[in-house]
């Protein structure tokens, strides 16, 4: 009876897959994305004795150094919102598509004991770590707007855009790892690279110094990045500060959507055979 | 009709070495790789690249009606397991395509996703979540996983606090509690104890007598003879064999192995197990004569386990040995040079070598047997791995001595032949003064 109402399920070779296929398996795997992401969570946090306090610490320890030395060494000058605040913020950002896209790019290697072993939709594990890196994120986005009601900045109606940052971040890190996750899968060589690429594109973003630093003629570079348009947007979003630039926006808007589709399609090249090469 | 699983065609390819064989794949090989080819486009080299591949299944059609309890058997390698994994979409064919009617359910291994970090409770969600049931179906069928487990005490306990015993039993019963139209088992039964196994028989029986249509991959033939209406025999990749009289063809299968595998193994163009360490020359079971037994032997004969070896570089700890497995399927011992410790070795040179062990005498039960060559550095790596080698000879034991050689098989896996005395009966009070007089 019941089997008349399961539509009949056809195996083909991966070439034969097609993106609306993909995509309705994203939908599907809903179910299973949720109890893997409260994995995730759970066993984060569980045995440590402060929790999910350690989400805050280490952007707060981050924001402490960066003031000491941009502010007190080097006395950048100062913007129109204070100096924590500003790092804060982009911090915030920053960690949460570090994360994204660090554990995204390791997701099929560390799910790999369950990936050989039964089918779900693949398509679900790089969007793991974005999910539950969004909790502690969360955590920094409500220790953000404590931190600049202390600091007397004051907040603006457009503070109500913040989710949508963060949701954007999300997405493009999961694009990204979209793209890597596969490869390290077969090439490890990926993982070993990827701390210190992001350590330089920490550097070369304007999460800890403003943008408006930068000599002119190269500020344009900034706008390609998305995270440093989202950084910057972020900081609008909150206190009101230089809004980005609408031409940036929108390229961040078409990089992510680009990368999400050139994601898509390069994981779909590779998960039928994923687990013959893990 | 509609049928429950349909496979038109499935073949799948394997690029050797990228999956198991070599080294880890890094991307500097594959960029290399990638520029060699470019730079010289000589056919040899795109030679090369075709013998790197090879089917490890090849075009294999069959079509399962609902209902149906099938086995499917063949040695290692033979692609059963691809097979599995291609019908339970853990890998993608090559070729041809799988059509399933109905929810599947896949249960390659006991407990997938326990994490030993969360609790009980958090576990029968996950495992059964990613097993394929619905929140809604994992609520309701609680209480009753918990209760089967037998672990309701400790429910709310992280599982690394658990028994391995009690890991076993909760995701047993998550897998138990798994519903679909269609299962797929490999080997689950393989694992764990007699009792386990019992209670996983059971419950593919009551599974089956529901109406549900199960594939199960066993080398287990009695297994496979008790509880399949129908066998799909694989051989390289190839169905072979496809009957609903599964007795037929398990013992085909059987006698297969004695047709296809010599008494005696001697190296061929494109089989010889060698390393650095040797060469094997060759590898047999003889009698007191030198003679290789090539005929059903009785259990009680001289027979000895010959290994004929070239050594090009000695190392202290090279060990040579092979496996017994009957018929079954079922190991019976593993032997090797270090069993008995280092100082009791023999003494393995350079130059040419002919290893002997004699064969236990009135231990083997009836039937066929198959001896796997195996080789390591001992306790280091392995060079040859008995479930992974071809280098096999078979044996064939047909009577156990001659008082008993006309029974069919003894019950048990080996058959020794123990000392057994008597006594009379001690009476009350004699067993003390028998005691005292001892002394």
């Amino acid at each position: 009876m019941e089997a008349t109402l399961v539509p009949m399920k056809v195996i083909k070779p991966i070439d034969d897959r097609t993106l609306v296929e993909e995509l309705a398996d994203l939908w599907r795997g809903r179910g299973i994305l949720a109890v893997l992401v409260m994995r995730d969570i759970a066993v984060r946090y569980r045995q440590a004795a402060i929790g999910i306090l350690w989400a805050l610490l280490q952007p707060i320890v981050t924001t402490a150094i960066f003031t000491l030395v941009f502010v007190v060494f080097i006395r950048l000058p100062s913007q129109n919102i204070p100096y924590p605040v500003f790092a804060f913020a982009g911090l915030v950002i920053w960690q949460y598509f570090s994360r994204a896209v660090s554990d995204g790019t390791l997701s099929l290697v560390t799910n790999a004991g369950l990936i050989t072993k039964v089918y779900f939709p693949r398509i679900v594990i790089p969007l793991i770590a974005p999910c539950s890196a969004a909790l502690d994120c969360a955590f920094g986005v409500a220790a953000l707007f404590v931190m600049a009601l202390l600091f007397g900045a004051d907040l603006q109606w457009t503070a109500a855009f913040v989710p949508l940052v963060v949701l954007f971040v999300g997405l493009f890190g999961y694009a990204i790892g979209l793209c890597l996750a596969p490869l390290q899968a077969i090439y490890r060589d990926i993982g070993i690279v990827l701390p210190f690429a992001l350590q330089i594109a920490m550097y070369l973003s304007p999460i800890a110094y403003p943008a408006a630093i930068v000599p002119e003629s190269v500020r344009w570079l900034y706008r390609l990045s998305p995270i440093a348009v989202m950084a910057d947007t972020m900081r609008w979003a909150l206190v009101g500060s230089e809004p980005p630039s609408a031409g940036g926006v929108v390229l961040a808007f078409v990089l992510t959507g680009l990368l999400l589709w050139g994601g898509l399609n390069i994981f779909r090249r590779f998960e039928g055979t994923l687990v013959d090469r893990i | 009709m509609t049928f429950a699983i349909e496979a038109r065609g499935v073949g799948k390819q394997y690029v050797r070495g990228a999956a198991h064989y070599r080294r880890l794949h890094t991307l500097r090989d594959a960029l290399s790789e990638w520029a060699a080819r470019v730079i010289r486009r000589t056919p040899t080299a795109r030679a090369a690249a075709q013998t790197e591949r090879f089917w490890a299944l090849k075009d294999v059609s069959f079509a399962i009606e609902e209902g149906e309890v099938v086995g499917i058997i063949g040695r290692n390698g033979s692609g059963k397991s691809t097979l599995l994994k291609i019908i339970s979409q853990i890998t993608a064919p090559t070729t041809g395509e799988v059509r399933l009617n109905g929810r599947t359910g896949t249960l390659l291994e006991i407990g997938t996703g326990f994490h030993p970090e969360l609790t009980g409770r958090e576990n029968v969600h996950l495992n059964g979540t990613i097993l394929g049931m619905s929140r809604a179906e994992i609520a309701q069928k609680f209480e009753e996983i918990v209760a089967f487990s037998g672990v309701e005490a400790f429910i709310d306990t992280p599982v690394k606090r658990y028994s391995s015993g009690m890991q076993m039993r909760l995701a047993f019963a998550v897998a138990a509690h798994l519903d679909p139209e269609i299962l797929i088992i490999d080997e689950v039964l393989a694992v764990g104890d007699i009792e386990f196994q019992k209670r996983c028989l059971t419950k593919m029986e009551d599974i089956s007598k529901a109406g549900r249509t199960i594939l199960f991959v066993s080398h287990n033939m009695a297994t496979v003879d008790q509880l399949c209406r129908r066998v799909l025999w694989l051989d390289r990749g190839h169905l072979v064999d496809d009957s609903t009289d599964t007795r037929a063809v398990t013992s085909r299968y059987l006698f297969s192995d004695e047709a296809q595998s010599a008494a005696e193994w001697r190296p061929s163009a494109h089989e010889r197990p060698a390393s650095d360490y040797f060469a094997l020359n060759w590898f047999r079971v003889c009698d007191h004569a030198g003679r290789t037994i090539d005929a059903p032997v009785r259990n009680d004969v001289d027979a000895t386990v010959e290994i004929g070896l070239s050594i090009l570089k000695p190392h202290p700890n090279l060990t040579f040995g092979y496996a017994l497995t009957n018929e079954a399927g079922v190991c019976v011992y593993w032997t090797s040079t270090h069993d008995a410790g280092h100082r009791h070795c023999p003494r393995i040179g350079a130059g040419n070598v002919v290893l002997t062990c004699a064969l236990p005498r009135s231990l083997l039960n009836q039937g066929m047997f198959r001896l796997d060559f195996m080789s390591a550095i001992h306790a280091q790596e392995w060079l040859v791995h008995p479930n992974q080698t071809r280098t096999s000879v078979f044996l064939r034991v047909s009577g156990l001595d001659e008082t008993q050689h006309l029974r069919n098989t003894w019950p048990g896996v080996i058959a020794p032949v123990l000392r057994w005395s008597s006594r009379p009966e001690a009476r009350e009070g004699a067993l003390d003064r028998a005691e005292q007089g001892a002394r």
